[in-house]
């Protein structure tokens, strides 16, 4: 009786625990691409969402499924490094470092009072993360999640970081493009963790930075209306000095400066996705991808497939859609991911 | 982005459009009026144990109607019917309230203890597109004097006091009232958000405000009478964290100065009035952390003349005529913007053997040299009493209305938009009451409004844009029943509740990829209840609140919402009379089942919480 009494309470209590929702361990993508969704401001509506190429699926709400939580609330960042994945979370003053083959969470490293926007693993502790509103360029180990130490030369918003031989370059930022004229771009030592020099542009803004084949620097700058100096792609040294600039007429605004995996051609947003090559000594005249009434957000470039990601945000306040071209411009698919998608995260 | 839309938050109520509707008591007249609160009746929703608290709390208490509410003493925004903040107007005294920047008011600012009435207007009055709340002080007509004293302490740090001294001679009148109101706000709730979902503390949530209102009226003889008002506000408020982010620094400041004087004239048949007012509202706002330490002013001179002529064949005829500068200094605009607007209101009523009203009339107005729409306003009301008894009454109401864009709609930069052009609705309403003795009554509304030209802060390209954006439709119904007892009774009970159906839906997609058409816009609660009960025995009474809000959703393709919540509060007391004085002890649970809720997203709410008032009203004549 007792023992049949036993093993009915174990059965109950093993039907019980298996009732209790453990969170579920998310796949890696292989082919295909992670979607940051930075959801509404103050919402804390922030996910992450992948694609697979090859099956066509798409996995939205990553994080919440993975570790049984809300990642926070503005997500602007990822960046994949061997098996983990930063992702930085902005209005959470975060960074949540996960295992890239199933999604779980391994550290939360909070840097409390800031406002991460990117993070860049110079080495296997050190990582640089730009903030919008510090001034400084934190440096942490990420192994440990402390703050190592504060690059206390920046401008007060940093934005992309790039590492180069032993320079990190970090672009700065203008809160206000309507009333600047000048824009920024801080070069550093990534072996004393301090600022190096800095290089001016006339313009209102960097709006990306990316490097190309041959090492050298490309920023996306901001027309100044008020002086009447137009946006340009401006190829630089890693002295920072002007090797070439593509000019383009008055009214257009490049933004979200991507380059290939070959480091050959540039793509970017205006009136639509547009590419241009480093070879080329004029900024294109015609869309890549037509924009077609829709509102591009954020863009990026497939290292290896060359697949180009865009997304519509739409109105801001619902799930965005993705569309994924191939390298000669013809749409491939679409599929809805979260909330304002506004960074693509590809596994290198 | 994310200082982009901090800034566009702050001063633009950006693109999370405040959206809710309205309660509304069904009249016999073409402007549903829900008389709130009345003083000096001896109502459920008598002003007098509302004094200290803020005008958003007892609205919620008292009706159906949806307040967007960021936290304790936090931002809250009243819209109506499904319409915007922006689209709802709130008066003083009938000279309109609403920041010209901003377009919208912040109710938490507004201190109960200084009003003698709160009335809500349901929608489609002179020319709103939304609802219009209308806040009423005046001075006592009678002689005598009258004090009424309150001090109110409860959890979380919370005092509350009022003071209101009223004197009169019959032809001299005063008010002076002083209300002051503080909290910590530092409650204590289960963070979903975060982590293995921990006890949180809300942190950065003080709150301390004040309102001083000085009245003073005086009959110049049987015909005139002058009047001037001083009403002073001030609120100082930390900023809370959302629920994702764990330390918070801002604060805001607010400060008011709102100067009026009036004149009304009566000449037999024929009325006369003046009313002018200056308003002047100043926002400090505070963020260490971006760095943003910014100040608006922000001033309004109104101008309303009316009159009225009543001829003896039942018709009578009225007019008014507003005459408005608004200025706004804001450091977003590159300078001090202004602009002046005029507006004309003329209708005519016309009562056909006292059982049925005829309304008809339209309103014009011109901002800036630019013409509003056209707005012609009509109704047909009917109302029978029989055998002194059951009274039915029934109207049916047609308006056209329109808004004009904010100052920061126009002029912010980057964005400001000087090509807008006015928003614009046809509003329609049915209602039907009845009613038995002063026992029983039950209201039914159904009402469709139809906006377009809705102006929305889009995306364009480098920053935000606010454009004529979209068309909405809402429609909807609401009931209310009002019942009770004899008053002479030994043991009296009162209900009044009030329930709202808001169907608001957007009716365009943007674009092949947009969801949106046919989707309810986000914070538009579909249903809407409210219950206020007492029961009193020898001046003890027990008063429950009841009040459930249903979900509304957070993204304009429906595809998440917050969940609705339903909340009761019991308040326990006594009222000890000495002659004419009288002396009140209550004692008040709120939220007595400690739900846990969010009315907007990520901004906690506090769960039970406790709080002891003490009341002295004393009388002379």
């Amino acid at each position: 009786m007792w023992g049949k009494l036993s093993f009915v309470l174990l059965l109950v209590v093993c039907t019980l625990h298996s009732c209790v929702h453990e969170p579920d361990a998310v796949p890696a993508v292989q082919k295909g691409v992670y979607v940051v969704n930075e959801g509404n401001f103050n919402f804390g509506t922030a996910e992450i969402s992948s694609y697979d190429t090859e099956k066509k699926s798409v996995v939205n709400g990553l994080f919440q499924a993975a570790n049984n939580y809300s990642l926070g609330d503005v997500a602007q960042s990822m960046l994949i490094y061997d098996s983990i994945a930063f992702i930085v979370v902005n209005n959470s003053a975060k960074i949540e470092v996960v295992r890239i083959s199933d999604f779980k969470k391994l550290r939360t490293i909070s840097i409390p009072g800031s406002s991460p926007r990117y993070i860049f693993p110079i080495d296997e502790n050190i990582a640089y993360v730009t903030d919008l509103y510090a001034g400084k360029v934190h440096v942490i180990n990420y192994q440990s999640g402390a703050v190592v130490k504060e690059i206390a030369e920046a401008n007060p918003w940093t934005e992309h970081l790039l590492k180069v031989g032993n320079n990190v370059f970090v672009e700065e930022r203008n809160y206000s493009a309507d009333n600047a004229s000048v824009c920024s771009l801080i070069k550093l030592n990534a072996a004393t963790h301090s600022y190096v020099q800095r290089a001016t542009f006339n313009g209102s803004n960097l709006n990306g930075l990316v490097l190309d084949k041959q090492q050298r620097i490309w920023i996306a700058v901001e027309q100044d209306s008020t002086h009447g100096v137009a946006s340009a792609l401006v190829c630089l040294n890693q002295d920072l000095a002007e090797v070439k600039r593509l000019t383009f007429a008055m009214g257009h605004h490049p933004s979200n400066l991507c380059i290939d995996g070959a480091g050959e051609e540039l793509y970017f947003l205006d009136k639509g996705v547009y590419r241009v090559s480093i070879d080329d000594v004029a900024a294109p005249a015609d869309p890549f991808v037509p924009l077609d009434n829709r509102n591009f957000y954020a863009l990026g470039i497939h290292p290896s497939s060359g697949d180009v990601y865009v997304s519509d945000a739409l109105d801001y306040v619902q799930p965005s859609i993705i569309f994924r071209y191939s390298n000669s411009g013809a749409l491939l698919d679409n599929f809805h991911a979260g909330i304002i998608s506004g960074n693509f995260c590809f596994k290198p | 982005m994310k200082k982009q839309l901090t800034c566009l938050l702050l001063f633009c109520g950006l693109f999370v459009n405040a959206q809710t509707k309205v309660d509304s008591v069904a009249l016999p007249e073409v402007v549903k009026v829900d008389a709130v609160s009345v003083q000096k009746e001896p109502s459920l929703t008598a002003l007098q144990y509302k004094s200290g608290k803020r005008l958003s709390e007892a609205l919620s208490e008292f009706s159906s109607v949806y307040i967007k509410n960021y936290g304790n003493g936090q931002l809250a925004s009243l819209a109506v019917r499904g319409t915007s903040a922006t689209q709802t107007e709130v008066q003083w005294n009938g000279i309109r309230l609403n920041n010209p920047a901003l377009g919208q008011t912040d109710l938490s600012l507004f201190l109960l203890g200084v009003f003698d009435r709160v009335n809500l207007v349901a929608s489609g009055y002179r020319g709103t597109i939304g609802g219009t709340l209308q806040m009423n002080s005046q001075p006592p007509r009678d002689s005598g004097i009258a004090l009424d004293l309150l001090l109110r302490v409860g959890s979380f740090g919370k005092v509350e006091g009022n003071g209101q001294l009223k004197y009169g001679n019959g032809r001299f009148a005063g008010s002076t009232s002083f209300t002051y109101a503080a909290s910590k706000n530092n409650f204590t709730y289960r963070n979903t958000f975060l982590e293995g979902q921990p006890r949180t503390k809300q942190s950065n949530a003080a709150v301390r405000q004040f309102s001083f209102l000085q009245d003073f009226n005086a009959k110049v003889n049987n015909r005139n009478e002058v009047g001037v008002s001083l009403w002073l506000t001030g609120a100082n408020r930390q900023l809370p964290p959302i629920m994702s982010k764990q330390q918070g620094s801002e604060k805001q400041i607010d400060n008011a100065i709102r100067l009026m004087a009036h004149w009304h004239g009566s000449y037999s048949a024929l009325r006369l009035s003046q009313t002018s007012a200056f308003l002047q509202d100043e926002i400090h706002y505070i963020n260490p952390e971006a760095r943003i330490d910014s100040k608006s002013q922000m001033q309004a001179y109104r101008n309303v003349f009316s009159a009225a002529y009543t001829f003896p064949f039942n018709l009578a005829l009225q007019g008014e005529l507003n005459y408005d500068h608004e200025r706004a200094g804001v450091s977003d605009y590159g300078g001090v913007k202004s602009r002046n607007s005029t507006g004309l209101r003329i209708y005519a009523d016309y009562y056909l053997k006292n059982l049925v009203k005829f309304h008809a009339g339209f309103r014009q107005d011109v901002v800036c040299r630019r013409f509003s729409p056209f707005a012609p306003e009509i109704s047909v009301s009917v109302q029978q009493t029989l055998k002194q008894k059951h009274t039915w009454s029934a109207g049916l109401a047609a308006s056209r209305n329109f808004r004009f864009p904010t100052l920061n709609d126009l002029y912010w930069l980057p964005g400001g938009n000087p090509s807008l052009r006015t928003e614009k609705s046809w509003n329609g309403e049915l209602s039907l009451k009845y009613a038995y003795q002063n026992y029983f009554s039950v209201s039914v509304n159904a009402y469709a409004i139809y906006v377009r030209d809705w102006i929305q802060w889009v995306s364009a390209g480098p920053y935000w844009q606010p454009e004529n954006f979209k068309r909405v439709f809402s429609r909807g119904a609401e009931l209310a029943i009002d019942a009770g007892n004899s008053p002479s009774a030994k043991v009296t009970f009162r209900l009044h509740s009030s329930y709202s159906f808001t169907k608001a839906t957007n009716l365009d997609n943007q674009g092949l990829y947009d969801q949106t058409q046919g989707k309810q816009l986000i914070y538009v609660p579909l249903h809407n209840l409210s219950t206020a009960a007492e029961l009193q025995y020898r001046r003890y009474y027990l008063r429950l609140y009841n009040n459930y809000t249903g979900p509304v959703f957070i993204t304009t393709d429906n595809s998440q919402q917050l969940n609705g919540y339903y909340l009761c509060s019991a308040e326990l007391g006594k009222d000890f009379v000495f002659g004419p004085n009288q002396l009140g002890l209550s004692f008040r649970v709120n939220n007595l089942f400690n739900t846990s809720y969010q009315n907007v997203s990520q901004r906690p709410m506090p769960g039970r919480s406790y709080e002891g008032s003490l009341r002295f009203n004393l009388s002379r004549r």
